[in-house]
């Protein structure tokens, strides 16, 4: 069993990914190979096409002597035998790419192209071409650009990929006839495209077929095979001896080898052939390790004996597979022999074959130069060596103990690291790829070593000695002229043996030791590197100081800060020496030596390294000050250190000396600022605070014009850091130092000074610092000032600084950087000062004095023509707009005189602003004035709403809208309308929700009455005046005339017994009727329609099923509502307009505006039918609905209208078909039946003798 | 100048109303009511077509309300219906009196709900009648108990009940089951403004027609009115009136109950056009409902 688990797992571990890769490796060749070998073929074929044809050509076009030729004309020489007009005629001759060739499978058989000899050369260009173009006509048209000639002729004549597979398009070109000059071909490129696009899937399509078919199915295949051999084994075991078996085993895989053998010499089955012998091999190979190895075949005891024979195979089918030129069957051959080592080596000395596999392969890589195989080589040795180490180390555990075959497992791994190493000094790469591949192949064979030793190693003190020794081996190994053969293994191997070398030092050493050492051996690299003037030796120098810092960077460099971070002392003379020499040698070698031999260092990359070693070295400058300077004087020495460095910098053109002052003044800034300020005690009676910080300060105003002198980048920008960072300082002193109401003020006076040396030293930026100072002044006072305690004689200190503050803040208006900034500085002084007002007016007249604010402020506004005044203006009184909504509508102030008094003010005040912000050419938009206006009559609207009772707001608002449109329509001014039109919808709305609740209390009459008039005032105003403006795009003269009726409509539904609604809507339509006819206003007749659909709908789905199932119900109304209907009919007879032609109208409108009689005359006879239906029995409804009949038939004489004698016709018609088909069935009255008869009958009669009497009349009628 | 006039008259004649309704105080609700009754109203009226067109038989009614109603007795209060107790014998002795007076001739049942938080009387379909404890406290005669029955028989005489599951049946053919699933609180809820005057009027002419006084219904809705003046919040001022709004706007679509005062207006016009005789009500049989119902009352 666990020979068993060891195949499967050296079988996935070592066989299946370098198998796998050799097989897509293979398998990428063979396409490549087979590619390109087609189109060899293809264009071979091309050429001979095109020979062919030329020398038909010129043995057809040119006479006699000419015939003689040679075969292979110039394509001028064709394109000059051919007349002017002709090569003109044909596009094809025109688009004739150079590389086109012709397509080669295309066979031109004589017959089809007959003489004339011209006739027949155009096709042929065609077809050289490779597009069925067709031949010119008559009479040839003028020679065709190329940029319009036809993209399939292109596509075929560019398309050298879809030539290979020409024979069908061959066949389908020459299938038509020959093609005639006078007849135009049949759309020939189209088809052409139309055959090319499936071959091309087909070819692709096929050549997925032949991969599947001539690669994967022989594998597939034999893979079968041996599947089924094994499981003929696993059912017939127990019959067959042991010999017998083996020798059967060996009978499969010799003929399999034998017929793969064979197979592989024909082309057609290379592929089947090769897989049958790689598995005829591996059923060799199997069957003699199951000799030894699986007790029911057993013919062999001796270990050492199958050993033998199972690298006797390896070997066979390695010498067998050579013949083969394939790396995939020989690797596949030496893997099977690794994997008899893995399973033999019971012993060290068994691995020995591995050793002699190794250099076998060996060999073959140098030879064949398979690099692929030795980097398989190099992973299958070490792992096999390590998958034997495992099964002795393992069981040890943690505690590793020295064992038997220890030296010998170093020796054959140290031999397997010097094979390969000296393999891969003798490799000669052809290509890029080789030299990837042997370059992997270097970097494993060390890898793979170095881990070994270290698995079995048992004590670390050979760590040093191996490291270097193997370090100097592959340094030196690098060094030999037949590694300096190719410049990659020199470098690959030296930097091997410099890491191995450097690596070592920290087994044996450690601390400073370590860190001089390395700084030693770097220094010695850089200074060979030097004098050699090799630049690899100079970068292993760059890379140990890197090595170094990198080193010091956790180990010493981060405990310093930390250190320093938790305020501990720091003081190490020792850490102090090392930094300072690190920074000296760091600096000496980046600015003086690189400086003394520039010409070594001119590459990019050196350059780099050169900085980040100067970069390091301000680093450990930085540790070296730390670790020597008290705590109160670091910043200073530092500043000190950056002002240093910038000097430097700028003296001798060093540009990252300036730089690293940049970070290094951060660190002292931050210093200064953490440390610093926690500074109390006094020096000399100064406080160390103001010491340290104005050094600092000074220092940083004196390293910026070190930076600004500099040819540093963004030098500009940098140097003003510097002032703004020297500043800040100030700042935060005087915070500190100073009382907190004070701080504020202070600031404000630095400010000053600071926008005052601006004008002495024309350094803009201190505008700017000023313009920060005034902005944190500004903040502070919000945050601290106002909660200010205290007074000074009398005086607040919250009044006395706000004030300082805000009259400073005003003074630096006319001193700001930029003039957009302005409005920022009185934004602040107006937020203070309303802040102020604020704090000090009680609660219902804050708004009021924010009011009064925004009114002064909208005046200097006005005055200076200053916009952001305007705006402060603007948002104070919507401060104070909200305010007044916040506190003053209050339940406490509800219906007082106070909120009558401070919204009074406040709205009084917002109208005037309407006038005072309304500054032309300073607020560009008017609406914003406007807004005043709007949101003052917004206010009075809600102090209406709060101080009325809420029965009243409705008519309220509907006169104070009627005021405004009035005084708007005066003006004009729209926006004064708009507001009375918002005014009075609301009172409309509200009605809804208020007025119209009130069904127990008759209040209608005096709050909901009064306003129809209002309304139909403003629309008859709107309507007298509406040619002359249209300000308000929407009609609201139709809105209002709308709300008008709609409030009356509204009341009859709310306000009337619900019995009457219907009643109440048909004196609605009968009243809109009459008032349209008064009139001849439009709009009533469409509020009328509609009112009736209404009453239409209320009389139909209320009142009728009222009727039908109440106790309560009553037939009065709804007749009434019926009647009242059917005398509107007369009036609508009035108010038709015939002549109205409005084009925009859909044709239904134009309907009812021409005809408004109708809809009133079919809504009564409907209503009235149904009504008749509901409340009478059967046959009484029919006797009354002819009676309806007949009366409908005499309106009609009357009116002298059509439709309505059809209308009562029609009812009789039906009368007559319901007392025939149903009444006389279902009459239970027994009077019903001959009353319904006769009654009907009469009235027929009468309708004849109409009809008969008006005779004429209806014949000029109709 | 004569425009002015105008507008001068038209702000007087405003002022005036003004100045009278300040004067006068009327007292104002404000709410949804006026516009959710319209339109509640007016889908109900595009609905009735419809809804006579699917109408379930008497039977299919009766069947499903008589499901519903096991189901709410013995499900949803956890009390099995006891028809043999005193109350409920008069509830439906009263109750089968009014009933044999209506449109509908169907088994009427009425029972009775023994909670004395429950102020409320419902409908379900198939003409069962449900009338709580709370309500029955509230009452000082058999009339008032005649008119509260005839308000709920009427609405199920005037399909209002059934219509409540008629869509659930006839156009989403949902099984009984489902039907038992809809919420009780649907019918507990009420129906629209004009559906409750309806039943009103119709519940009165019942009640009278059944030998009881119309002043039975008039003294129930002063007891309602009373109940809505000391339940019903009041608005003072615009922020409160625009939430009242809105929360009765999103709450009171489906019950646009009308105001307590309006209904009994409605009975005392009744009263008038219809020319009632004057009949003395009859007393309650108080001591069936509890021996402390005066105490209660007087809390």
């Amino acid at each position: 069993m666990e020979y068993v688990l060891l195949f499967f797992v050296a079988w996935f571990v070592l066989c299946l990914p370098p198998l796998v890769y050799a097989l897509i490796v293979e398998n990428r060749r063979k396409d490549n190979a087979e590619s390109f070998k087609q189109e060899i073929a293809s264009l071979t074929r091309r050429i001979y096409g095109l020979e062919g044809q030329l020398k038909r050509l010129a043995e057809t076009k040119l006479p006699g002597g000419e015939a003689e030729k040679p075969a292979v004309a110039t394509r001028e020489a064709v394109a000059e035998t051919i007349p002017e007009e002709k090569r003109l005629a044909s596009p094809a001759a025109g688009i004739l790419p150079k590389p086109a060739l012709p397509p080669p499978p295309v066979k031109l058989p004589e017959p089809v192209f007959p003489a004339p000899p011209v006739a027949r050369l155009e096709p042929k260009v065609v077809e050289v071409a490779g597009a069925p173009v067709p031949p010119s006509i008559q009479p040839p048209p003028p020679a065709p650009p190329p940029a319009t000639v036809s993209p399939t002729a292109i596509t075929g004549a560019n398309a050298p990929k879809t030539q290979p597979a020409k024979p069908t398009i061959a066949a389908r070109v020459q299938a038509p006839p020959p093609p005639s000059f006078r007849q135009p071909a049949p759309t020939p490129p189209t088809r052409y495209v139309e055959i090319a696009q499936p071959k091309k899937t087909k070819r692709i399509s096929a050549s997925l077929e032949e991969a599947i078919g001539t690669n994967w199915f022989p594998k597939l295949g034999i893979t079968l095979v041996v599947l089924g051999v094994a499981w003929f084994l696993r059912s017939e075991w127990e019959h067959i001896p042991a010999i017998g078996r083996i020798a059967l085993f060996y009978l499969v895989g010799g003929g399999l080898l034998g017929a793969g053998v064979s197979l592989e010499r024909k082309e057609n089955y290379k592929m089947l052939g090769w897989a049958l012998i790689g598995g005829g091999w591996a059923i060799t190979f199997v069957t003699t390790y199951a000799a030894h190895h699986i007790p029911t075949a057993r013919v062999l005891n001796s270990l050492v004996v199958d050993l033998f024979l199972l690298l006797l195979v390896a070997g066979l089918m390695v010498w067998h597979t050579l013949k083969y030129n394939s790396q995939t069957v020989t690797g596949t051959a030496f893997l099977l022999g690794f994997i008899a080592v893995t399973l033999s080596h019971n012993t060290a000395y068994s691995l020995g074959a591995g050793l002699i596999l190794v250099s076998g392969m060996t060999i073959i890589v140098l030879r064949r130069q398979w690099f692929e195989l030795e980097v398989f080589g190099i992973l299958a040795s070490y792992l096999n060596h390590l998958y034997w180490l495992y099964w002795i180390i393992n069981p040890m555990g943690e505690n590793k103990v020295p064992f038997p075959e220890y030296w010998t497992s170093v020796a054959l791994l140290s031999s397997f690291w010097l094979i390969f190493r000296i393999s891969y000094l003798l490799h000669k790469v052809s290509d890029e790829k080789q030299e990837l591949v042997s370059t992997i192949a270097a970097l494993l064979n060390p890898l793979l070593f170095l881990g070994a030793l270290k698995y079995q190693a048992i004590d670390t003190k050979w760590a040093f000695t191996t490291l270097l020794t193997i370090g100097a081996l592959e340094f030196v190994f690098g060094q030999l002229p037949v590694a300096r053969r190719r410049r990659l293994p020199f470098q690959i191997l030296s930097s091997l043996g410099a890491t191995l070398m450097v690596a070592a030092v920290p087994y044996k050493y450690s601390g400073n030791d370590r860190v001089l050492l390395w700084l030693a051996g770097g220094q010695a690299f850089l200074l060979a590197g030097i004098f050699a003037r090799e630049k690899l030796f100079r970068w292993f120098g760059g890379i140990v100081f890197f090595l170094v810092a990198v080193y010091l960077l956790p180990a010493r460099v981060v405990p310093l800060a930390e250190q320093i971070l938790n305020r501990l002392p720091v003081y190490n003379a020792s850490f102090c020496i090392i930094f300072a020499v690190l920074s000296v040698v760091f600096y000496s070698n980046a600015h003086v030596l690189a400086r003394m031999r520039q010409d070594l260092f001119q590459e990019e990359t050196d350059k780099q390294a050169i900085s980040a070693l100067s970069l390091f070295a301000s680093v450990f400058a930085v540790c070296a000050v730390y670790s020597l300077v008290p705590t109160n004087g670091a910043a200073v020495v530092l500043a000190f250190l950056v002002t240093a460095l910038s000097w430097t910098g700028q003296q001798f053109g060093i540009a990252d000396l300036v730089y690293q002052a940049h970070w290094i003044a951060v660190v002292a800034i931050v210093d200064v600022t953490i440390n610093g300020l926690s500074l109390s005690t006094p020096w000399h009676g100064i406080p160390e605070r103001i010491l340290t910080f104005g050094a600092v300060a000074t220092l940083l105003y004196c390293s910026s014009r070190f930076v600004r002198l500099s040819q540093t980048q963004v030098k500009d920008v940098l140097y003003m850091v510097y002032r703004w960072a020297a500043s800040g300082l100030v700042t935060v002193l005087i915070w500190k130092q100073a009382e907190n109401w004070l701080s504020a003020v202070l600031w404000i006076g630095f400010a000053l000074v600071l926008s005052t040396v601006t004008q002495a030293l024309k350094a803009n930026e201190f505008k700017w610092q000023a313009f920060v100072l005034a902005m944190l002044a500004f903040c502070r006072a919000l945050l601290v000032n106002f909660d200010a305690g205290g007074a000074f004689h009398g005086v607040s200190y919250r009044l006395i600084s706000i004030t300082l503050i805000a009259g400073g803040t005003y003074l630096l208006v006319s001193r700001s950087p930029r003039m957009r900034l302005k409005p920022a500085y009185t934004c602040a002084a107006t937020i203070l000062l309303g802040y102020l007002a604020y704090k000090e007016a009680p609660d219902p007249w804050r708004a009021v004095a924010w009011m009064t604010l925004a009114a002064t402020v909208a005046f200097a506004g006005r005055y200076w023509k200053d916009r952001g005044l305007l705006w402060q203006s603007h948002i104070l009184s919507a401060l104070a707009s909200a305010a007044i909504f916040v506190v003053n509508f209050q339940p406490q102030y509800k219906r007082s005189i106070l909120q009558l008094i401070t919204v009074g003010i406040a709205t009084t005040f917002l109208y005037g602003l309407t006038w005072v912000t309304d500054v032309a050419g300073v607020i560009e938009d008017e609406r914003i004035s406007q807004t005043y206006s709007w949101a003052a009559s917004f206010l009075l609207s809600w102090l209406m709403w709060y101080q009325l009772q809420p029965i009243s707001v409705a008519l309220a608002w509907a006169v104070f809208g009627l005021l405004l449109f009035e005084l708007g329509h005066d003006k004009p001014s729209a926006y004064l309308r708009a507001q009375g039109y918002v005014a009075l919808v609301s009172s409309f709305v509200r009605i809804f929700f208020v007025n119209l609740n009130q069904s127990a209390v008759s209040s209608w009459w005096y709050t909901v009455v009064p306003l129809v008039p209002i309304y139909f005032w403003v629309y008859w105003r709107l309507h007298a005046k509406k040619a002359g403006e249209q300000a308000i795009k929407v009609r609201m003269e139709d809105v209002l005339a709308c709300i008008g009726s709609a409030t009356v409509a509204a009341l009859a539904r709310f306000e009337m017994p619900l019995d009457t609604v219907a009643f109440g809507y048909s004196l609605i339509v009968v009243a809109l009727l009459t008032v349209m006819a008064v009139t001849r206003l439009q709009i009533f007749l469409f509020q009328a329609l509609v009112m009736l659909g209404v009453t239409a709908f209320r009389l139909s789905m209320y009142d009728f099923h009222r009727l039908h199932n109440s106790f309560s119900s009553s037939v009065t109304f709804p007749v009434l509502a019926i009647l009242v209907l059917a005398v509107g009919v007369p009036i609508a007879f009035q108010v038709r307009e015939p002549k109205t032609e409005n084009s925009e109208s859909p044709g239904w409108i134009k309907f009812l505006v021409r005809s408004p009689e109708q809809p009133m005359f079919f809504a009564s006879v409907v209503l009235m039918a149904v009504l008749l239906v509901i409340k009478l029995d059967v046959g009484w409804n029919t006797l009354t609905w002819g009676l309806e009949g007949l009366v409908v038939v005499l309106a009609a004489f009357f009116a002298r209208e059509r439709s309505f004698r059809l209308t009562g016709m029609g009812l009789l018609l039906l009368c007559i078909l319901k007392l025939v088909c149903w009444d006389a069935w279902k009459i239970n009255d027994p009077r019903a039946p001959y009353l319904s008869f006769i009654g009907l009958g009469a009235f027929i009669l009468v309708v004849a003798y109409l009809f008969s009497r008006n005779r004429k009349a209806l014949r000029e009628n109709l | 100048m004569k425009r002015w006039l105008i507008v001068i008259g038209l702000a007087v004649m405003a002022g005036a109303g003004i100045f009278y309704a300040e004067r006068r105080k009327p007292e104002s609700h404000v709410g949804p009511e006026a516009v959710l009754t319209a339109v509640a109203e007016t889908q109900r009226e595009i609905s009735r077509v419809p809804a006579s067109l699917t109408r379930l038989s008497d039977e299919e009614e009766a069947r499903i309300g008589d499901s519903m109603a096991s189901n709410y007795s013995s499900a949803r209060y956890g009390w099995q219906e006891a028809t043999d107790t005193p109350i409920e014998k008069y509830i439906n002795a009263v109750g089968h009196h009014l009933a044999a007076r209506a449109h509908r001739k169907l088994d009427y049942k009425f029972h009775y709900i023994p909670d004395a938080d429950f102020v409320n009387a419902f409908s379900l379909p198939g003409g069962h009648v449900f009338i709580g404890k709370g309500l029955l406290l509230q009452m000082d005669s058999e009339d008032e108990l005649a008119s509260v029955l005839g308000h709920e028989i009427e609405h199920i005489d005037h399909y209002d009940c059934v219509e409540k599951v008629q869509v659930e049946v006839r156009l989403r053919n949902l099984p009984l089951s489902g039907l038992l699933q809809l919420p009780i609180e649907l019918f507990q809820a009420g129906y629209g403004k004009e559906q409750e005057l309806e039943a009103d009027r119709d519940g009165t002419h019942l009640a009278v027609m059944a030998g009881y006084s119309p002043q039975g219904a008039l003294r129930m809705f002063q007891v309602f009115d009373r109940l809505h003046r000391q339940y019903v919040a009041k608005s003072e001022g615009p922020s409160e009136e625009l939430s009242q709004v809105a929360v009765e706007t999103i709450a009171g679509y489906f019950r646009t109950h009308p105001l307590p005062r309006e209904r009994e207006l409605q009975v005392q016009d009744m009263i008038a056009s219809e020319k009632w005789p004057e009949r003395k009500e009859k007393p309650l049989r108080i001591s069936l409902i509890t021996p402390t119902t005066e105490a209660n009352k007087g809390n």
